[in-house]
């Protein structure tokens, strides 16, 4: 049973048909003139379009095709940075960002950017009043997720998107990998410049996602070249990736509505059970999050012991979020809402996704209890002794 | 409020004289056949307008369709009732409503075509404005019968009577069908398209005459004026817009072989021309017509437009010649060409594009070089290889129909 679908999902076995079916059929290169060219750049086109139409966004916006989030982060805050650095060299972000956009942030200050990393509030959200605070003239470009991968919560990217654009100069950035799919997300008449996503958090491939950005913004490429993807992106265009992609992204949003509803009743029932569980705090807010991601600290066990122990049941949950699960044993999302860091030394997420079931619920909500205070007792002996 | 009928007024049909009822007639007809996709629709032909009873119809949607139709002049749309005092009282109350709305100040206008209805015309509007202004919610009603934004009218007759307000001008200019033909130059640029709307809208029916120089221009060419013809049959009564496709190439590479670069654009043009004299007398078409522009490009100076003209006696009309690009692309976009023609694939004018075309060739320098080859065979090749391709609306023809189909399944 698998709870960690913040981290992947399984690619969709349509999607996955899709993918070998271009790569046998459509496998000429999209750029060339001949007939066989043409019908792969008349199918990356088309899947073009369709990603576009699906977030509403057909005219007003361009979408690049790239290897994933990380790439398209890149791509837009350096792009952003790079490109106005001469109307402007500060920078905003929030503490709680995903390290391929904070990582980004941090070498653009050393390469002599100023930037400002907003906090958040308990439940995990960027205030308004602070962003407003900490817009100026020289603000060129404001980065903020959607929805948090480690606790869900949900930035109303409209309303500080709104406030940007009327007291700044500044560009917009979303970073909606953990959003897109499964939150409402809509593109038309939005305040949002530049959009990040990443298929394989849908049900699509990894190596692959997209960066939507509006006709006005101007980047200069990450990666210089044969000036593919209107030269945002220069090397030969994966037609296959991209009908992958536009495909998962169709077949995620028909489900979303439904899903959403079923997946909010999962998190109740969750929630539910933590209450049961002395000891155990939830991080971020049960109101206007994301169903998809719960997020608790559990006082006295490491959660690693946790997460074994679950596995040792067949039942996969994770730490921290798995890009900094590698490198520290403690969640900077966490300390960043609640500056406490024993939460933030002992969280564990569990994500899910249009494809958990209600018995895989039923399961772990069950079996939640007894092996955290299993562990619990154990380590309570121990300290006695 | 829901409309029950639009009331159709003639374009300058009023100027026709004997045949004056023919154009009514193919004007009924086009309409007719335009409106044949409503059910339960109800259309009938009176002397100087057309009436149309929606019954329930939405008339937006038939607007829009008769927004294709040449011929008339305007819509006023309206509501229809029994012909007593009370129901043109209780019909005119939401229409004078509705028509206020945005601050404007009505009067009411009786025409009483029934004679012997009790009251006289000004005693008609005297009364129903009595009425909308005794029952219309307070302040929603705004009169000024020496200078109204807007009359609204209501027209008594036996059966029935008629209380129409918005008026909506309409494509205006002449019905199709009675005017003869015109064969267009089509290259799938912006102009051609405008210029096969503006002789359709006098009446003409249009055919299309596109040159190909495949391998030098694509299929995705081809297409393009296949979307085009698409767009333009919507014009046409029976939607159906005739192509007529001229294989180009041979003739095209012997102009560049034989003739020197800066002559080789104004000789091809002056090609293209007897081609398309062939092709219209094949065809008993007696006009051309095509989107030159003056000044526009180097073939469109009058030195060349003498120079090239020089080869037929077909007339040959330029509707767009003296008009301004935004006011072209104004109708391009009116007609939904404008997205079409700026796709950019090349055709068969932009192959072989010399580096600097004569902008002010001499006639005679033309017909000194043309010697230097027998043309004739290759024109009349041209003329007899054409194909003809009948595009209908609203149903456009995919060259990669296949390919269309398989993508759409793998997304």
């Amino acid at each position: 049973m698998y709870f960690d679908y913040a981290a992947t999902t399984p690619p969709n076995s349509e999607v996955l048909k899709t993918f070998e079916k271009v790569n046998r059929e459509f496998w000429a290169n999209p750029h060339a003139l001949h007939r066989a060219g043409v019908r792969a750049e008349t199918l990356l086109e088309q899947a073009r379009r369709q990603v576009l139409t699906l977030f509403g966004a057909e005219s007003a916006y361009r979408c690049i095709f790239t290897g994933g989030a990380t790439e398209s982060n890149n791509m837009a805050i350096k792009g952003v940075a790079r490109q106005y650095e001469s109307r402007g060299k500060h920078l905003i972000t929030s503490a709680v960002e995903h390290p391929s956009v904070l990582g980004v942030f941090q070498w653009l200050e050393k390469e002599g950017w100023e930037v400002t990393i907003l906090p958040v509030n308990a439940a995990g959200c960027v205030e308004p009043h602070i962003l407003q605070d900490a817009l100026r003239p020289d603000t060129m470009l404001v980065s903020l997720m959607h929805v948090n991968n480690e606790i869900g919560a949900i930035n109303n990217v409209e309303a500080l998107g709104r406030m940007i654009k009327t007291q700044s100069p500044a560009f917009f950035h979303v970073d909606a990998a953990q959003s897109v799919g499964k939150i409402d997300l809509s593109l038309a008449n939005s305040p949002i410049d530049l959009l990040t996503f990443s298929a394989h958090k849908f049900c699509g491939l990894k190596g692959s996602g997209a960066l939507l950005l509006k006709n006005k913004v101007q980047l200069p490429p990450l990666f210089h070249g044969g000036g593919q993807e209107s030269g945002y992106r220069s090397g030969t265009a994966d037609v296959a990736t991209a009908a992958a992609l536009a495909k998962a992204l169709r077949i995620a949003l028909e489900g979303r509505a439904t899903a959403y509803q079923r997946v909010c009743s999962y998190k109740q029932t969750i929630a539910e059970t933590f209450s049961g569980i002395d000891g155990t705090e939830l991080n971020g807010a049960l109101e206007n999050s994301s169903p998809f991601v719960i997020n608790y600290s559990v006082r006295g066990v490491r959660p690693e012991t946790i997460l074994h122990a679950l596995e040792e049941q067949d039942m996969y949950i994770s730490t921290v979020s798995a890009c900094s699960a590698a490198k520290t044993p403690e969640s900077s999302v966490v300390l960043a809402l609640t500056g406490n860091h024993e939460r933030a030394q002992t969280s564990i997420r569990i994500s899910l996704s249009s494809l958990t079931a209600p018995e895989e619920i039923d399961a772990l909500c069950a079996t939640l209890k007894p092996t955290i205070e299993s562990l619990r007792f154990k380590k309570k002996v121990g300290r006695k002794s | 409020m829901k409309y029950d009928a639009i009331l159709v007024r003639f374009g300058e049909l009023f100027l026709k004289g004997k045949n004056r009822r023919q154009f009514i007639d193919r004007l009924f007809q086009t309409v007719r056949t335009k409106l044949t996709g409503f059910k339960g629709m109800e259309l009938q032909l009176k002397y100087d307008h057309i009436l149309i009873l929606l019954h329930g119809v939405d008339e937006q949607a038939v607007l829009k369709q008769l927004d294709f139709v040449f011929g008339i002049h305007s819509y006023a749309l309206g509501k229809i009732c029994e012909s007593t005092m009370e129901s043109i009282c209780e019909a005119a109350l939401p229409v004078a409503i509705e028509a206020c709305a945005d601050g404007k100040a009505i009067k009411f206008e009786t025409r009483r075509g029934w004679k012997e209805f009790p009251h006289g015309s000004i005693q008609v509007s005297q009364q129903v404005a009595e009425y909308v202004g005794g029952h219309a919610p307070e302040g929603s009603i705004l009169f000024n019968v020496a200078k109204p934004d807007l009359a609204i009218r209501i027209l008594i007759k036996p059966k029935n009577t008629l209380v129409v307000s918005r008026e909506v001008p309409a494509s205006g200019g002449l019905p199709i069908g009675l005017n003869g033909r015109s064969l267009l130059m089509l290259s799938g640029g912006l102009d051609s398209p405008v210029a096969g709307y503006l002789m359709m809208k006098r009446g003409l029916q249009v055919e299309g005459l596109h040159f190909e120089s495949p391998p030098y221009t694509t299929a995705k060419a081809r297409q393009k004026v296949y979307d085009l013809a698409e767009k333009m049959a919507h014009f046409l009564p029976r939607g159906k817009f005739r192509l007529h496709l001229v294989p180009f190439t041979k003739l095209q590479k012997e102009i560049f072989a034989h003739v020197p670069d800066s002559y080789g654009m104004t000789i091809m043009r002056r090609m293209m021309y007897r081609v398309s004299a062939g092709v219209a007398e094949r065809n008993s078409i007696r006009l051309l017509s095509n989107g030159e522009n003056l000044g526009q490009v180097a073939s469109q100076t009058p030195d060349s437009m003498w120079a090239i003209n020089a080869v037929t006696e077909m007339p040959i009309i330029r509707p767009v010649a003296c008009m301004d690009k935004d006011e072209i692309t104004n109708i391009a976009k009116k007609i939904d060409t404008f997205e079409i023609s700026i796709r950019p694939h090349e055709d068969c004018c932009t192959v072989f594009v010399p580096k600097s075309p004569a902008t002010a060739p001499k006639k005679g320098k033309c017909e000194l070089f043309e010697k230097a080859f027998d043309w004739e065979p290759l024109v009349q090749e041209c003329v007899e290889n054409t194909e003809i391709i009948d595009i209908i609306a609203g149903e456009p023809i995919a060259l990669d129909g296949d390919t269309t189909d398989e993508i759409c399944s793998l997304l």
